[in-house]
């Protein structure tokens, strides 16, 4: 009798199923509006918004120079590193790595690196670095494979590596790459700046400052500063003007880099688990509390927020990809979709959880909008871009027919593949908005980092990666369950 | 000739001052009148510009705001959809946007009744809902056929229909949208099909029209001419 209720066609199981889900736990969890007069608060926010303010010149551009420059180095060092691991990602070892290199966001690689050596340009660079290293890796691999793939050189058998590479591979694949890797830079602007959170001197810093204050005047300008930085970045960010960028940058951090870190040995010994240091101490009695006051519900939380977030962003993005489509609208409202959805997506998901749970209060209802927003913008973006390519009849029909019958269905496989790309991403961030002091991971996280139970904080990061693992895999198992062509997205 | 067949009610009259593309004549200037109730064929060889005669009209025609069912070369489906919804696209504009969206979640029963007979014409009946892109191009293209057909316009443009189908089942089609429609303007590939389902014949050699008589009068010499001219160029 149950069996008539599961759909026969694969796709509709698999979304019914996701749907359901996130439905059920919506229910069961904590997620309500918790402040008493959120129309207030939302009232100062929106004056703010309309009379922005800047903060002094000085402090502006300080902060400013701060983000690009450790957007810019630790850009630079994780193409390096991503190009010379990409050579050898055939090596099961090497992708292992890399999977966790990635797995771990750049924040907590930040909290981590803070140990070491303090709050100092070499943490936020960094904290950058090295998860993009991870992606990058992967991502320039993929390149080479699917150039391979699509062109098949016919070259000497006995021609060296480095030749074969530089007449057979970079032609192929130079403009991926460089388009790739500034598109990474672009991230690595929004790296930059959440990294203020934890108390770099970025833009973020100044961001939160200013929302902790109330003063949302200030915040506004703040944000309208870090558009102006995106969306201006094709101009600006340029290959040719890197070596002068990365020489400035290098000039500029130069006088606050320091090298001696704090003893390596001490952070081994604080990473290693209590009892293992102390004699006396039983690992069960030490572990046991670890697991059900904290990885449990951290993990919990972590993915409630995330499938319903997942679920949310979806349905967003179904919603909001026409908005951008050659074939709905006209020319203006195309262009103020484009508006809408670069502002939607470029806002860096903390700071739009901050603001929510400004004005909601503590539950999980911040963080799973933000989410949604955010990620809802950017599969709404990729889905309307990719539905350009699609011709249709001489006598198509038009509006909603047209949304529902032709366009629709025709993107939906593509749809599928960016929202399954992104499921990863959103549970990562959905682990990180816990620095909010929302209980996903990200809050017992800090919270071991702020006592310096360093050993405590280690097993939660490993959770957490574990979970990023565990989810990409899953993704790609779904997948190939609906056939879905493999195929590499920005995002 | 078939154009003095009395019958005074145009279905168009159409002045073309040819069409380029990237400065390539693609089809030179012509001066075309087609009758109610007229089946015609337009044969050529491949690239000789049949697809771009039937768009023409078809925007002449789509400008008169004429009721039209269109099966282009590419046949236009949705994959994702099943050949049920693809064949109901047919009648997307006669009912509510509402309904429509009702219907993509549950089939309508006069719809899915109409629809399923059609399919059975055709001999697709097991494949309702069957997703349209598990079908083979053959089926495809019935499936494209079916939704002009239910589209029920009095006109029917028609890009190489049954060509991926065998004789069988091309006579089979061929005769269900020849009846379906009024005016039928159909580009084929076979000059047999032409001669016994239409009843007037416009051949195109390299972008011009070099043939255009009532298949009465229509020897197979004619029809080789067609055919040979481009081979000569």
């Amino acid at each position: 009798m149950f069996n008539k209720l599961i759909p026969q066609n694969k796709t509709t199981r698999v979304i019914s199923g996701f749907g359901l889900l996130a439905f059920l736990l919506w229910i069961i969890s904590d997620i309500t509006i918790t402040t008493a007069t959120p129309g207030a608060e939302f009232k100062l926010m929106l004056a703010g918004l309309l009379h922005p303010q800047w903060p002094p010149l000085t402090e502006l551009a300080h902060a400013i120079l701060q983000t690009i420059s450790y957007a810019l180095l630790g850009v630079t060092l994780a193409a390096t590193g991503g190009f010379l691991l990409s050579l050898i990602f055939h090596l099961k070892i090497v992708r292992v790595a890399c999977a966790s290199l990635r797995a771990v966001h750049e924040l907590f690689w930040g909290l981590l690196l803070i140990q070491l050596f303090g709050l100092q340009p070499l943490t936020g660079l960094l904290a950058i670095a090295i998860p993009y290293t991870g992606i990058l890796a992967k991502i320039y691999a993929e390149i080479r494979q699917e150039a391979h793939h699509r062109h098949k050189p016919h070259l000497p058998h006995n021609c060296s590596v480095f030749s074969r590479f530089l007449y057979a591979d970079w032609p192929l694949i130079k403009t991926d790459f460089t388009n790739y890797t500034l598109y990474r830079f672009e991230c690595g602007l929004r790296s930059g700046t959440i990294l203020g959170f934890i108390g770099l001197p970025t833009l973020g810093f100044q961001l939160e400052s200013a929302f902790m204050q109330g003063h949302y005047a200030d915040v506004t300008g703040l944000l309208f500063i870090f558009y102006g930085l995106i969306a201006t970045i094709h101009w600006w960010g340029q290959f040719k003007f890197w070596p002068i960028y990365l020489s400035a940058a290098v000039y500029y951090l130069w006088p606050d880099i320091s090298f001696s870190s704090s003893d390596l040995n001490w952070l081994l010994e604080q990473i290693t688990p209590t009892p293992w240091r102390e004699i006396n101490n039983n690992f069960g009695n030490w572990f046991y509390p670890i697991i059900s006051e904290q990885l449990l519900p951290g993990l919990w939380n972590t993915l409630v927020t995330g499938q319903i977030a997942l679920v949310l962003s979806a349905g967003l993005a179904l919603i909001l990809y026409p908005l951008l489509s050659n074939h709905f609208g006209n020319s203006t409202t195309r262009l103020m979709g484009n508006l809408s959805l670069v502002i939607m997506r470029s806002t860096p998901e903390l700071i739009l959880g901050f603001a929510l749970l400004i004005l909601w209060g503590p539950s999980l209802l911040p963080a799973i909008i933000a989410l949604a927003i955010h990620n809802g913008a950017i599969i709404g973006h990729l889905t309307g871009h990719h539905s350009n390519n699609i011709p249709l009849r001489p006598d198509a029909p038009k509006g909603i027919n047209r949304y529902s019958y032709e366009i629709t269905p025709r993107v939906f496989n593509q749809f599928l593949i960016f929202t399954f790309y992104r499921w990863e991403v959103i549970m990562r961030e959905s682990a990180l908005l816990g620095i909010l002091g929302l209980h996903t991971l990200g809050f017992f996280i800090d919270s071991a980092f702020e006592s310096f139970r360093l050993d405590v904080a280690l097993i939660l990061i490993i959770a957490s990666a574990a979970l990023n693992i565990g989810v990409d895999s899953a993704g790609r198992v779904l997948r190939q369950y609906l056939h879905l062509p493999k195929y590499r997205v920005i995002g | 000739m078939a154009l003095e067949k009395e019958q005074n009610n145009f279905l168009l009259d159409l002045d073309c001052k040819g069409i380029k593309y990237d400065g390539k004549t693609v089809l030179s200037p012509f001066h075309l009148k087609l009758f109610e109730g007229q089946h015609v064929a337009i044969l050529g060889a491949s690239g000789a510009g049949k697809t771009t005669l039937l768009k023409v009209i078809f925007d002449h025609l789509n400008n008169t705001s004429r009721d039209i069912a269109l099966i282009p070369q590419e046949l236009g489906l949705v994959e994702n959809l099943s050949v049920y919804h693809n064949v109901y696209i047919g009648q997307l504009d006669q009912f509510s946007t509402v309904s429509n969206l009702i219907n993509l979640i549950i089939p309508r029963p006069n719809a899915r009744k109409t629809i399923a007979s059609i399919l059975d014409t055709l001999s697709l009946s097991n494949k309702l809902f069957a997703s349209c892109g598990e079908l083979s191009g053959g089926q495809q293209q019935r499936v494209a056929i079916a939704r002009a057909i239910y589209r029920q316009a009095t006109t029917l443009i028609a890009d190489e229909p049954v060509a991926s189908l065998d004789q069988n089942q091309a006579e089979i089609a061929l005769n269900k949208m020849i009846n379906n429609h009024t005016n039928c303007i159909l580009a084929l590939h076979n000059t047999q099909q032409a001669l016994s389902y239409c009843d007037r014949i416009i051949g195109i050699t390299n972008g011009e029209i070099t043939l255009d008589a009532a298949t009465s009068q229509i020897s197979p010499k004619d029809l080789e001419d067609v055919y040979m001219t481009l081979n000569v160029q």
